[in-house]
Protein backbone atom coordinates (compact mmCIF):
# COMPACT_ATOMS: atom_id res chain seq x y z
CA UNK A 1 0.00 0.00 0.00
CA UNK A 2 1.57 3.29 -0.69
CA UNK A 3 0.86 6.34 1.47
CA UNK A 4 0.68 9.44 0.14
CA UNK A 5 3.30 11.39 2.32
CA UNK A 6 3.13 15.37 2.55
CA UNK A 7 5.56 16.57 1.52
CA UNK A 8 5.00 14.42 -2.36
CA UNK A 9 2.27 16.30 -2.36
CA UNK A 10 1.87 18.02 -5.82
CA UNK A 11 2.30 21.10 -4.44
CA UNK A 12 5.00 20.30 -2.33
CA UNK A 13 3.65 22.26 0.82
CA UNK A 14 3.43 20.47 3.84
CA UNK A 15 0.59 21.77 6.01
CA UNK A 16 2.40 24.16 8.46
CA UNK A 17 3.32 26.44 4.87
CA UNK A 18 0.27 25.63 3.91
CA UNK A 19 -1.18 27.27 7.00
CA UNK A 20 0.95 29.48 7.40
CA UNK A 21 0.69 30.82 3.84
CA UNK A 22 -3.38 30.93 5.26
CA UNK A 23 -2.46 33.22 8.17
CA UNK A 24 -0.42 35.65 6.09
CA UNK A 25 -2.37 36.04 3.41
CA UNK A 26 -5.66 34.70 4.42
CA UNK A 27 -5.95 33.19 1.09
CA UNK A 28 -9.90 30.92 2.00
CA UNK A 29 -8.06 28.83 -1.37
CA UNK A 30 -4.78 28.08 0.81
CA UNK A 31 -7.10 26.66 3.17
CA UNK A 32 -9.67 24.99 1.03
CA UNK A 33 -6.35 23.45 -0.16
CA UNK A 34 -5.66 22.01 3.14
CA UNK A 35 -9.12 20.93 4.09
CA UNK A 36 -9.08 18.84 1.03
CA UNK A 37 -6.26 16.87 1.90
CA UNK A 38 -8.54 15.62 5.02
CA UNK A 39 -12.10 16.27 3.37
CA UNK A 40 -12.63 12.22 2.94
CA UNK A 41 -11.38 11.53 6.54
CA UNK A 42 -13.72 14.74 8.34
CA UNK A 43 -16.00 13.18 5.39
CA UNK A 44 -15.53 9.40 6.97
CA UNK A 45 -15.77 10.44 10.35
CA UNK A 46 -19.40 12.61 9.71
CA UNK A 47 -20.37 9.20 8.32
CA UNK A 48 -19.54 7.29 11.25
CA UNK A 49 -21.79 9.54 13.46
CA UNK A 50 -24.57 10.56 11.64
CA UNK A 51 -24.90 7.63 9.07
CA UNK A 52 -26.73 10.11 7.11
CA UNK A 53 -24.72 10.73 3.55
CA UNK A 54 -26.61 14.24 3.48
CA UNK A 55 -25.87 15.37 7.30
CA UNK A 56 -22.98 14.24 6.88
CA UNK A 57 -21.92 16.38 3.45
CA UNK A 58 -23.82 19.20 5.13
CA UNK A 59 -21.52 18.80 8.59
CA UNK A 60 -18.21 19.08 6.19
CA UNK A 61 -18.83 22.45 4.88
CA UNK A 62 -20.38 23.44 7.84
CA UNK A 63 -16.97 22.60 9.55
CA UNK A 64 -14.74 24.16 6.57
CA UNK A 65 -16.56 27.38 8.14
CA UNK A 66 -15.63 26.59 11.42
CA UNK A 67 -12.11 25.59 10.71
CA UNK A 68 -11.91 29.13 8.91
CA UNK A 69 -12.80 31.06 11.96
CA UNK A 70 -11.23 28.56 14.70
CA UNK A 71 -7.99 28.23 13.20
CA UNK A 72 -7.09 31.54 14.17
CA UNK A 73 -8.01 31.71 17.30
CA UNK A 74 -5.82 28.41 18.22
CA UNK A 75 -1.62 27.79 17.38
CA UNK A 76 -2.41 24.87 15.55
CA UNK A 77 0.98 22.64 15.04
CA UNK A 78 -0.50 19.64 13.71
CA UNK A 79 -3.52 19.80 11.95
CA UNK A 80 -4.45 16.77 10.85
CA UNK A 81 -4.86 16.20 14.67
CA UNK A 82 -6.78 19.44 15.47
CA UNK A 83 -9.10 18.99 12.80
CA UNK A 84 -9.78 15.42 13.31
CA UNK A 85 -10.65 16.47 17.44
CA UNK A 86 -12.80 19.35 15.90
CA UNK A 87 -14.45 16.86 13.61
CA UNK A 88 -14.94 14.74 16.58
CA UNK A 89 -16.36 17.14 18.84
CA UNK A 90 -18.62 18.99 16.35
CA UNK A 91 -20.38 16.01 15.65
CA UNK A 92 -20.98 14.91 19.01
CA UNK A 93 -22.00 18.01 19.52
CA UNK A 94 -24.36 17.89 16.20
CA UNK A 95 -25.51 14.29 17.86
CA UNK A 96 -26.51 15.82 21.30
CA UNK A 97 -28.46 18.60 20.12
CA UNK A 98 -30.46 16.31 18.06
CA UNK A 99 -30.99 13.68 20.86
CA UNK A 100 -32.01 15.22 23.67
CA UNK A 101 -31.49 13.77 27.04
CA UNK A 102 -28.99 11.40 25.74
CA UNK A 103 -25.43 11.90 27.38
CA UNK A 104 -22.59 11.80 24.46
CA UNK A 105 -19.15 12.35 25.46
CA UNK A 106 -17.55 15.52 23.78
CA UNK A 107 -13.83 16.17 24.58
CA UNK A 108 -12.96 18.93 26.46
CA UNK A 109 -10.55 22.01 25.68
CA UNK A 110 -8.07 20.39 27.39
CA UNK A 111 -7.85 17.25 24.94
CA UNK A 112 -8.23 19.36 22.22
CA UNK A 113 -5.30 21.49 22.95
CA UNK A 114 -3.62 18.36 23.09
CA UNK A 115 -4.65 17.72 19.98
CA UNK A 116 -3.23 20.60 18.70
CA UNK A 117 0.77 21.07 20.51
CA UNK A 118 1.31 17.18 20.68
CA UNK A 119 1.62 14.66 17.92
CA UNK A 120 0.67 11.32 18.73
CA UNK A 121 2.92 9.23 20.00
CA UNK A 122 3.51 5.24 18.19
CA UNK A 123 2.98 2.05 19.94
CA UNK A 124 6.02 0.25 20.90
CA UNK A 125 4.96 -2.58 18.66
CA UNK A 126 4.43 0.05 15.71
CA UNK A 127 8.14 1.02 16.49
CA UNK A 128 11.58 -0.76 15.46
CA UNK A 129 12.18 -3.32 18.05
CA UNK A 130 15.79 -3.69 20.24
CA UNK A 131 16.48 -6.74 21.80
CA UNK A 132 15.43 -5.44 25.07
CA UNK A 133 12.58 -4.31 23.83
CA UNK A 134 11.51 -7.30 21.66
CA UNK A 135 12.01 -9.55 24.80
CA UNK A 136 10.14 -7.08 27.20
CA UNK A 137 7.32 -7.39 24.47
CA UNK A 138 6.83 -10.78 24.16
CA UNK A 139 6.66 -11.13 27.73
CA UNK A 140 4.02 -9.13 28.08
CA UNK A 141 2.36 -10.70 24.96
CA UNK A 142 2.02 -13.71 26.82
CA UNK A 143 0.62 -12.25 29.30
CA UNK A 144 -2.67 -10.87 27.25
CA UNK A 145 -5.76 -12.59 27.08
CA UNK A 146 -5.63 -15.77 24.43
CA UNK A 147 -7.59 -14.15 22.12
CA UNK A 148 -5.95 -10.61 22.36
CA UNK A 149 -2.80 -12.90 22.15
CA UNK A 150 -3.75 -14.85 19.24
CA UNK A 151 -4.83 -11.71 17.02
CA UNK A 152 -1.73 -9.20 17.73
CA UNK A 153 0.48 -12.22 17.08
CA UNK A 154 -1.41 -13.17 13.91
CA UNK A 155 -1.37 -9.26 13.02
CA UNK A 156 1.97 -8.46 13.88
CA UNK A 157 4.14 -11.09 13.24
CA UNK A 158 2.51 -12.99 10.73
CA UNK A 159 1.33 -10.26 8.87
CA UNK A 160 -2.35 -11.51 8.81
CA UNK A 161 -5.21 -8.98 7.74
CA UNK A 162 -8.01 -8.69 10.03
CA UNK A 163 -10.40 -11.04 7.65
CA UNK A 164 -7.57 -13.98 7.37
CA UNK A 165 -7.40 -13.57 11.30
CA UNK A 166 -11.20 -13.59 11.16
CA UNK A 167 -11.59 -16.72 9.60
CA UNK A 168 -8.77 -18.92 11.12
CA UNK A 169 -9.94 -17.97 14.41
CA UNK A 170 -13.42 -17.79 13.60
CA UNK A 171 -13.93 -14.48 14.76
CA UNK A 172 -16.33 -11.86 13.20
CA UNK A 173 -13.74 -8.99 11.56
CA UNK A 174 -14.92 -6.18 14.31
CA UNK A 175 -14.25 -8.60 16.99
CA UNK A 176 -10.38 -9.22 15.51
CA UNK A 177 -9.66 -5.49 15.35
CA UNK A 178 -11.30 -4.91 18.93
CA UNK A 179 -8.76 -7.95 20.40
CA UNK A 180 -6.07 -5.92 18.57
CA UNK A 181 -7.00 -2.51 19.84
CA UNK A 182 -7.56 -3.63 23.12
CA UNK A 183 -4.12 -6.01 23.44
CA UNK A 184 -2.25 -3.05 21.97
CA UNK A 185 -3.15 -0.88 25.21
CA UNK A 186 -3.08 -3.97 27.61
CA UNK A 187 0.71 -4.08 26.34
CA UNK A 188 1.30 -0.34 26.65
CA UNK A 189 0.04 -0.49 30.20
CA UNK A 190 2.33 -4.11 30.82
CA UNK A 191 5.75 -2.35 29.38
CA UNK A 192 5.30 1.18 30.89
CA UNK A 193 5.26 -1.06 34.10
CA UNK A 194 8.42 -3.12 33.35
CA UNK A 195 10.20 0.48 33.06
CA UNK B 1 8.67 9.36 19.10
CA UNK B 2 7.75 11.40 16.48
CA UNK B 3 6.25 9.70 13.14
CA UNK B 4 6.51 11.30 9.75
CA UNK B 5 3.50 12.66 8.77
CA UNK B 6 1.49 10.31 6.08
CA UNK B 7 -2.23 9.52 5.42
CA UNK B 8 -4.33 7.35 3.84
CA UNK B 9 -5.86 8.96 0.91
CA UNK B 10 -9.38 8.06 -0.82
CA UNK B 11 -7.92 5.89 -3.49
CA UNK B 12 -6.42 3.14 -1.09
CA UNK B 13 -9.59 3.57 0.78
CA UNK B 14 -11.90 3.10 -2.01
CA UNK B 15 -9.42 -0.19 -2.91
CA UNK B 16 -9.83 -1.72 0.29
CA UNK B 17 -13.13 -0.70 0.29
CA UNK B 18 -13.50 -2.83 -3.20
CA UNK B 19 -11.73 -5.73 -2.13
CA UNK B 20 -8.84 -4.49 -4.88
CA UNK B 21 -6.03 -5.39 -2.22
CA UNK B 22 -3.50 -8.36 -1.37
CA UNK B 23 -3.86 -9.56 1.97
CA UNK B 24 -0.51 -8.04 2.10
CA UNK B 25 -2.06 -4.84 1.37
CA UNK B 26 -4.72 -4.65 3.29
CA UNK B 27 -2.29 -5.94 6.33
CA UNK B 28 -0.55 -2.69 5.85
CA UNK B 29 -3.68 -0.86 5.33
CA UNK B 30 -5.10 -2.00 8.91
CA UNK B 31 -1.71 -1.18 10.68
CA UNK B 32 -2.02 2.29 9.02
CA UNK B 33 -5.56 2.15 10.60
CA UNK B 34 -4.40 1.11 13.75
CA UNK B 35 -1.67 4.01 13.89
CA UNK B 36 -4.38 6.44 12.85
CA UNK B 37 -7.35 6.64 15.04
CA UNK B 38 -8.86 9.35 12.29
CA UNK B 39 -8.47 7.14 9.26
CA UNK B 40 -9.78 3.95 11.33
CA UNK B 41 -12.71 6.10 12.40
CA UNK B 42 -13.46 7.36 9.02
CA UNK B 43 -13.25 3.82 7.45
CA UNK B 44 -15.91 3.26 9.81
CA UNK B 45 -17.83 5.53 8.51
CA UNK B 46 -17.09 4.55 4.69
CA UNK B 47 -18.51 0.98 5.36
CA UNK B 48 -21.75 2.48 5.33
CA UNK B 49 -21.34 3.69 2.05
CA UNK B 50 -20.00 1.99 -1.58
CA UNK B 51 -16.73 3.19 -2.51
CA UNK B 52 -19.09 4.81 -6.11
CA UNK B 53 -21.37 7.12 -3.84
CA UNK B 54 -18.16 8.09 -1.37
CA UNK B 55 -16.74 9.37 -4.35
CA UNK B 56 -19.16 11.13 -6.16
CA UNK B 57 -20.31 12.62 -2.75
CA UNK B 58 -16.95 13.88 -1.81
CA UNK B 59 -16.35 15.14 -5.96
CA UNK B 60 -19.67 17.11 -4.70
CA UNK B 61 -17.97 17.94 -1.53
CA UNK B 62 -15.12 19.23 -3.27
CA UNK B 63 -16.81 21.77 -5.34
CA UNK B 64 -18.30 23.54 -2.77
CA UNK B 65 -15.48 23.52 -1.25
CA UNK B 66 -13.55 25.62 -3.80
CA UNK B 67 -15.94 27.77 -5.19
CA UNK B 68 -13.46 30.57 -5.19
CA UNK B 69 -10.77 28.53 -7.61
CA UNK B 70 -13.47 28.11 -10.30
CA UNK B 71 -14.52 31.89 -9.74
CA UNK B 72 -10.59 31.88 -10.29
CA UNK B 73 -10.62 30.38 -13.45
CA UNK B 74 -13.59 32.12 -14.90
CA UNK B 75 -12.04 34.82 -14.40
CA UNK B 76 -9.09 33.95 -16.20
CA UNK B 77 -11.24 32.96 -19.19
CA UNK B 78 -13.01 36.35 -18.88
CA UNK B 79 -9.77 38.27 -18.79
CA UNK B 80 -8.43 36.14 -22.39
CA UNK B 81 -11.67 36.73 -24.08
CA UNK B 82 -11.82 40.96 -22.92
CA UNK B 83 -8.35 40.73 -23.88
CA UNK B 84 -8.62 39.25 -27.45
CA UNK B 85 -11.65 41.30 -28.04
CA UNK B 86 -9.74 44.76 -27.09
CA UNK B 87 -7.07 43.67 -29.54
CA UNK B 88 -9.55 42.41 -32.23
CA UNK B 89 -11.39 45.86 -31.79
CA UNK B 90 -7.81 48.06 -32.05
CA UNK B 91 -6.65 45.65 -35.27
CA UNK B 92 -10.57 46.74 -36.66
CA UNK B 93 -10.02 50.28 -35.65
CA UNK B 94 -6.53 50.19 -37.30
CA UNK B 95 -7.85 48.80 -39.83
CA UNK B 96 -10.94 51.13 -40.11
CA UNK B 97 -8.76 54.37 -39.59
CA UNK B 98 -6.41 53.10 -42.52
CA UNK B 99 -9.40 53.05 -44.48
CA UNK B 100 -10.60 56.03 -43.84
CA UNK B 101 -6.79 57.84 -44.03
CA UNK B 102 -7.14 56.81 -47.81
CA UNK B 103 -10.29 58.30 -48.25
CA UNK B 104 -8.85 61.12 -46.48
CA UNK B 105 -6.29 61.30 -48.71
CA UNK B 106 -9.17 61.04 -51.64
CA UNK B 107 -10.91 64.11 -50.28
CA UNK B 108 -8.16 66.08 -48.70
CA UNK B 109 -8.38 69.42 -49.34
CA UNK B 110 -7.90 72.36 -47.78
CA UNK B 111 -10.04 75.78 -48.72
CA UNK B 112 -9.04 78.81 -48.22
CA UNK B 113 -11.63 81.43 -49.33
CA UNK B 114 -10.25 84.39 -50.66
CA UNK B 115 -12.94 87.25 -50.30
CA UNK B 116 -12.60 89.25 -52.97
CA UNK B 117 -12.40 93.23 -53.57
CA UNK B 118 -15.23 94.66 -55.22
CA UNK B 119 -14.17 98.16 -56.57
CA UNK B 120 -16.76 99.80 -57.57
CA UNK B 121 -16.25 102.68 -59.82
CA UNK B 122 -19.76 104.87 -60.99
CA UNK B 123 -21.80 101.87 -59.59
CA UNK B 124 -20.71 100.39 -63.08
CA UNK B 125 -17.41 99.14 -62.84
CA UNK B 126 -16.05 95.94 -60.99
CA UNK B 127 -12.80 94.77 -60.14
CA UNK B 128 -11.64 92.03 -58.25
CA UNK B 129 -8.32 91.50 -56.85
CA UNK B 130 -7.19 87.78 -54.94
CA UNK B 131 -6.44 88.38 -51.41
CA UNK B 132 -3.49 87.82 -49.85
CA UNK B 133 -3.48 84.63 -47.48
CA UNK B 134 0.31 84.74 -46.78
CA UNK B 135 0.82 88.37 -46.75
CA UNK B 136 -1.46 89.82 -44.16
CA UNK B 137 0.10 92.97 -43.78
CA UNK B 138 -2.11 94.46 -46.71
CA UNK B 139 -4.81 95.08 -44.01
CA UNK B 140 -7.57 96.00 -46.54
CA UNK B 141 -8.24 92.57 -47.66
CA UNK B 142 -10.11 90.24 -46.16
CA UNK B 143 -9.25 86.66 -45.35
CA UNK B 144 -11.74 84.49 -44.62
CA UNK B 145 -10.74 80.79 -44.27
CA UNK B 146 -12.64 77.49 -43.70
CA UNK B 147 -11.22 75.41 -40.72
CA UNK B 148 -8.74 72.51 -42.26
CA UNK B 149 -10.64 69.82 -42.51
CA UNK B 150 -6.98 67.23 -42.90
CA UNK B 151 -3.53 67.52 -41.93
CA UNK B 152 -2.20 68.45 -45.30
CA UNK B 153 -2.86 71.54 -47.02
CA UNK B 154 -1.88 73.27 -49.76
CA UNK B 155 -1.35 76.65 -48.74
CA UNK B 156 -1.67 79.19 -51.89
CA UNK B 157 -0.64 82.48 -51.93
CA UNK B 158 -1.50 85.02 -53.97
CA UNK B 159 0.86 88.40 -54.30
CA UNK B 160 -2.40 90.89 -54.27
CA UNK B 161 -2.09 93.26 -57.38
CA UNK B 162 -1.29 96.20 -57.01
CA UNK B 163 -2.36 97.97 -60.01
CA UNK B 164 -3.67 101.73 -59.76
CA UNK B 165 -7.19 100.66 -59.73
CA UNK B 166 -7.01 98.53 -56.84
CA UNK B 167 -4.39 100.95 -55.09
CA UNK B 168 -7.04 103.85 -55.62
CA UNK B 169 -10.25 101.69 -54.89
CA UNK B 170 -12.32 101.70 -52.08
CA UNK B 171 -12.23 98.54 -49.91
CA UNK B 172 -15.23 97.11 -49.08
CA UNK B 173 -15.43 96.00 -44.97
CA UNK B 174 -15.31 92.39 -44.36
CA UNK B 175 -18.65 92.42 -43.25
CA UNK B 176 -20.02 93.56 -46.33
CA UNK B 177 -18.49 91.22 -48.42
CA UNK B 178 -19.38 88.25 -46.01
CA UNK B 179 -23.12 89.51 -47.22
CA UNK B 180 -22.06 89.26 -51.04
CA UNK B 181 -21.00 85.81 -50.48
CA UNK B 182 -17.69 86.13 -53.33
CA UNK B 183 -14.94 84.59 -52.34
CA UNK B 184 -12.53 82.58 -54.43
CA UNK B 185 -11.17 79.21 -53.17
CA UNK B 186 -8.05 77.59 -53.86
CA UNK B 187 -8.14 73.87 -53.29
CA UNK B 188 -6.04 71.44 -53.35
CA UNK B 189 -7.89 68.24 -54.88
CA UNK B 190 -7.52 64.69 -54.79
CA UNK B 191 -6.10 64.95 -58.53
CA UNK B 192 -3.86 67.02 -57.07
CA UNK B 193 -5.47 69.96 -59.08
CA UNK B 194 -5.07 73.12 -57.50
CA UNK B 195 -8.12 75.56 -58.46
CA UNK B 196 -9.36 79.12 -57.76
CA UNK B 197 -13.09 79.00 -58.07
CA UNK B 198 -15.98 81.31 -57.26
CA UNK B 199 -17.24 79.46 -54.04
CA UNK B 200 -21.22 80.57 -55.08
CA UNK B 201 -22.74 81.60 -58.34
CA UNK B 202 -23.47 84.77 -57.07
CA UNK B 203 -24.72 86.86 -59.86
CA UNK B 204 -23.45 90.43 -60.98
CA UNK B 205 -20.47 89.54 -59.53
CA UNK B 206 -16.93 89.39 -60.98
CA UNK B 207 -13.48 87.51 -60.38
CA UNK B 208 -10.28 88.25 -62.24
CA UNK B 209 -7.46 85.55 -60.52
CA UNK B 210 -4.52 84.77 -62.93
CA UNK B 211 -0.69 84.66 -61.63
CA UNK B 212 1.96 82.46 -61.36
CA UNK B 213 3.35 79.78 -59.77
CA UNK B 214 5.88 80.53 -57.52
CA UNK B 215 6.51 77.58 -56.09
CA UNK B 216 4.75 74.16 -56.69
CA UNK B 217 5.26 70.75 -55.04
CA UNK B 218 4.34 68.02 -57.71
CA UNK B 219 5.13 68.10 -61.27
CA UNK B 220 1.82 66.39 -62.10
CA UNK B 221 0.28 69.30 -60.65
CA UNK B 222 -2.19 71.02 -63.29
CA UNK B 223 -3.11 74.31 -61.83
CA UNK B 224 -5.66 76.44 -62.76
CA UNK B 225 -7.72 78.96 -61.88
CA UNK B 226 -11.27 79.15 -62.50
CA UNK B 227 -12.34 82.78 -63.09
CA UNK B 228 -16.26 82.48 -63.10
CA UNK B 229 -17.74 85.20 -64.75
CA UNK B 230 -21.67 85.62 -64.96
CA UNK B 231 -23.06 89.03 -66.67
CA UNK B 232 -25.61 91.02 -64.12
CA UNK B 233 -28.66 90.00 -66.58
CA UNK B 234 -28.20 86.54 -66.10
CA UNK B 235 -26.88 85.40 -68.92
CA UNK B 236 -25.34 81.68 -68.66
CA UNK B 237 -22.52 80.97 -66.60
CA UNK B 238 -19.14 80.16 -68.07
CA UNK B 239 -15.66 79.18 -66.43
CA UNK B 240 -12.90 80.39 -67.74
CA UNK B 241 -9.07 79.18 -66.66
CA UNK B 242 -6.22 80.65 -67.20
CA UNK B 243 -2.81 78.60 -66.41
CA UNK B 244 -0.35 78.71 -64.36
CA UNK B 245 3.66 78.27 -65.02
CA UNK B 246 5.07 75.63 -62.29
CA UNK B 247 8.34 77.16 -61.14
CA UNK B 248 9.64 74.76 -58.94
CA UNK B 249 8.38 71.11 -58.58
CA UNK B 250 8.55 68.72 -55.66
CA UNK B 251 6.98 65.93 -54.65
CA UNK B 252 4.63 66.77 -52.02
CA UNK B 253 1.82 69.12 -52.71
CA UNK B 254 1.42 69.67 -48.93
CA UNK B 255 4.01 72.68 -49.22
CA UNK B 256 2.98 76.00 -50.00
CA UNK B 257 2.81 77.20 -53.25
CA UNK B 258 2.64 80.94 -53.98
CA UNK B 259 1.25 82.58 -57.02
CA UNK B 260 2.25 86.18 -58.53
CA UNK B 261 -0.49 87.50 -61.23
CA UNK B 262 0.80 88.36 -64.73
CA UNK B 263 0.69 91.37 -64.89
CA UNK B 264 0.32 91.12 -68.93
CA UNK B 265 -3.04 88.88 -68.14
CA UNK B 266 -4.58 91.19 -65.56
CA UNK B 267 -3.70 94.08 -67.39
CA UNK B 268 -5.96 92.50 -70.20
CA UNK B 269 -8.42 91.94 -67.38
CA UNK B 270 -8.62 94.99 -66.22
CA UNK B 271 -9.14 96.57 -69.39
CA UNK B 272 -11.76 94.26 -70.07
CA UNK B 273 -13.71 94.85 -67.51
CA UNK B 274 -12.52 98.74 -66.95
CA UNK B 275 -13.92 99.23 -70.55
CA UNK B 276 -17.36 97.32 -69.91
CA UNK B 277 -20.21 99.22 -68.50
CA UNK B 278 -23.23 97.57 -67.70
CA UNK B 279 -21.94 94.32 -68.19
CA UNK B 280 -18.44 91.97 -67.79
CA UNK B 281 -16.33 91.12 -70.90
CA UNK B 282 -15.98 86.92 -70.90
CA UNK B 283 -12.46 86.62 -71.63
CA UNK B 284 -11.83 83.94 -74.00
CA UNK B 285 -8.87 82.08 -73.41
CA UNK B 286 -9.21 78.69 -71.56
CA UNK B 287 -7.74 75.81 -70.89
CA UNK B 288 -9.26 72.65 -72.08
CA UNK B 289 -12.13 71.45 -69.48
CA UNK B 290 -15.26 69.40 -68.85
CA UNK B 291 -18.28 71.00 -69.59
CA UNK B 292 -19.77 70.26 -66.47
CA UNK B 293 -16.67 72.07 -64.98
CA UNK B 294 -13.92 70.55 -63.14
CA UNK B 295 -15.46 70.30 -59.53
CA UNK B 296 -18.15 68.07 -60.79
CA UNK B 297 -15.84 66.04 -63.06
CA UNK B 298 -13.94 64.91 -60.10
CA UNK B 299 -17.04 64.17 -58.39
CA UNK B 300 -18.01 61.83 -60.94
CA UNK B 301 -15.10 60.50 -61.24
CA UNK B 302 -14.78 59.58 -57.69
CA UNK B 303 -18.74 58.23 -57.97
CA UNK B 304 -17.43 56.02 -60.61
CA UNK B 305 -13.92 55.69 -60.02
CA UNK B 306 -14.75 52.14 -58.23
CA UNK B 307 -12.37 48.96 -57.61
CA UNK B 308 -13.67 45.74 -58.76
CA UNK B 309 -14.47 43.22 -55.62
CA UNK B 310 -11.83 40.69 -56.59
CA UNK B 311 -9.37 43.47 -57.41
CA UNK B 312 -6.19 42.44 -55.55
CA UNK B 313 -5.85 45.93 -54.11
CA UNK B 314 -7.77 48.44 -52.17
CA UNK B 315 -6.64 50.94 -54.12
CA UNK B 316 -5.10 51.63 -57.93
CA UNK B 317 -4.08 55.26 -59.23
CA UNK B 318 -4.87 55.54 -62.74
CA UNK B 319 -2.73 58.68 -64.31
CA UNK B 320 -4.26 59.58 -67.92
CA UNK B 321 -3.28 61.97 -70.66
CA UNK B 322 -6.26 63.10 -72.47
CA UNK B 323 -5.78 64.71 -76.24
CA UNK B 324 -8.14 67.08 -76.81
CA UNK B 325 -9.02 67.91 -80.23
CA UNK B 326 -10.63 71.57 -81.40
CA UNK B 327 -14.13 69.80 -81.42
CA UNK B 328 -13.49 68.66 -77.59
CA UNK B 329 -13.75 65.45 -78.32
CA UNK B 330 -11.43 62.51 -77.15
CA UNK B 331 -8.89 62.09 -79.41
CA UNK B 332 -6.55 59.71 -77.73
CA UNK B 333 -6.25 57.89 -73.66
CA UNK B 334 -2.55 56.89 -72.53
CA UNK B 335 -1.71 54.86 -70.01
CA UNK B 336 0.56 57.27 -68.31
CA UNK B 337 1.36 55.21 -65.06
CA UNK B 338 1.66 51.91 -66.98
CA UNK B 339 -1.54 51.14 -64.04
CA UNK B 340 -3.07 47.92 -63.84
CA UNK B 341 -4.66 47.38 -68.07
CA UNK B 342 -8.11 45.76 -66.64
CA UNK B 343 -8.39 49.50 -64.62
CA UNK B 344 -7.14 51.17 -67.14
CA UNK B 345 -9.58 50.52 -69.30
CA UNK B 346 -12.48 51.20 -66.76
CA UNK B 347 -10.75 54.61 -66.40
CA UNK B 348 -11.02 55.24 -70.34
CA UNK B 349 -14.82 53.85 -70.20
CA UNK B 350 -15.55 56.04 -67.33
CA UNK B 351 -14.18 59.43 -69.35
CA UNK B 352 -15.34 58.09 -72.96
CA UNK B 353 -18.61 57.42 -71.20
CA UNK B 354 -18.71 61.06 -69.25
CA UNK B 355 -18.97 64.62 -69.65
CA UNK B 356 -18.17 65.91 -73.12
CA UNK B 357 -15.45 68.40 -72.91
CA UNK B 358 -14.69 71.53 -74.33
CA UNK B 359 -11.33 72.07 -76.00
CA UNK B 360 -8.53 74.94 -75.51
CA UNK B 361 -8.98 77.99 -76.42
CA UNK B 362 -6.43 80.27 -77.30
CA UNK B 363 -6.63 83.51 -79.27
CA UNK B 364 -10.34 83.41 -79.74
CA UNK B 365 -9.50 79.94 -81.08
CA UNK B 366 -9.97 76.09 -80.32
CA UNK B 367 -7.17 74.24 -80.47
CA UNK B 368 -6.15 70.69 -79.73
CA UNK B 369 -4.51 69.84 -76.14
CA UNK B 370 -3.83 67.42 -73.57
CA UNK B 371 -4.69 67.28 -70.04
CA UNK B 372 -3.53 64.57 -67.30
CA UNK B 373 -6.20 63.31 -65.57
CA UNK B 374 -4.90 61.01 -62.32
CA UNK B 375 -7.63 58.70 -61.32
CA UNK B 376 -7.95 57.23 -57.94
CA UNK B 377 -9.77 53.41 -57.88
CA UNK B 378 -10.80 52.42 -54.60
CA UNK B 379 -13.23 49.50 -53.36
Amino acid sequence: MQLISFKQKKDNKTDNEILELFLKTRDINMLGELYSRYMHLIYGVCLKYFREPEKSKDTVIELFEKVQIEIQKHNVINFKSWVYVLTKNYCLMKLRKTKAGEIIYVSNDEELAGFMENETELHPIDEELNENLEKALNDCINSLKAEQKNCIRLFYFENKCYREIAGQLKLEEKKVKSYIQNGKRNLKICLEKQK
Amino acid sequence: MKKEYSHIDEENFNRYLDDQMTKQERNLFEKELQKNPFEDEALEGFLNLNSSQIQKDLSELKAKIHPVKRKTKYRYWAAAATFLLLVTSGIIWVQLNENQAISEIAENRTVQKHEKKIVTSDKQEETISVNKILQPQVSEQYIEAKPEVKVEKSEVNYEAKKSKEILKSESIKPSEIASRKKILIAESTPENVINLKDSETEPTQNIGAVGDILQAKDSNVIFMIEDLKQEQNNRATTAEYSSFKAVQNVENISEPVAFAPVEELLTEKEIAKSTSKNHFEILTDSKVQPEIGMPEFEKYLKNKAVLPINFPKRKEVVKLLLSINSRGEITEIQNKNKADSLIFEKAKEIITNGPKWMAEIKNDIPVESEIELKIIFRK
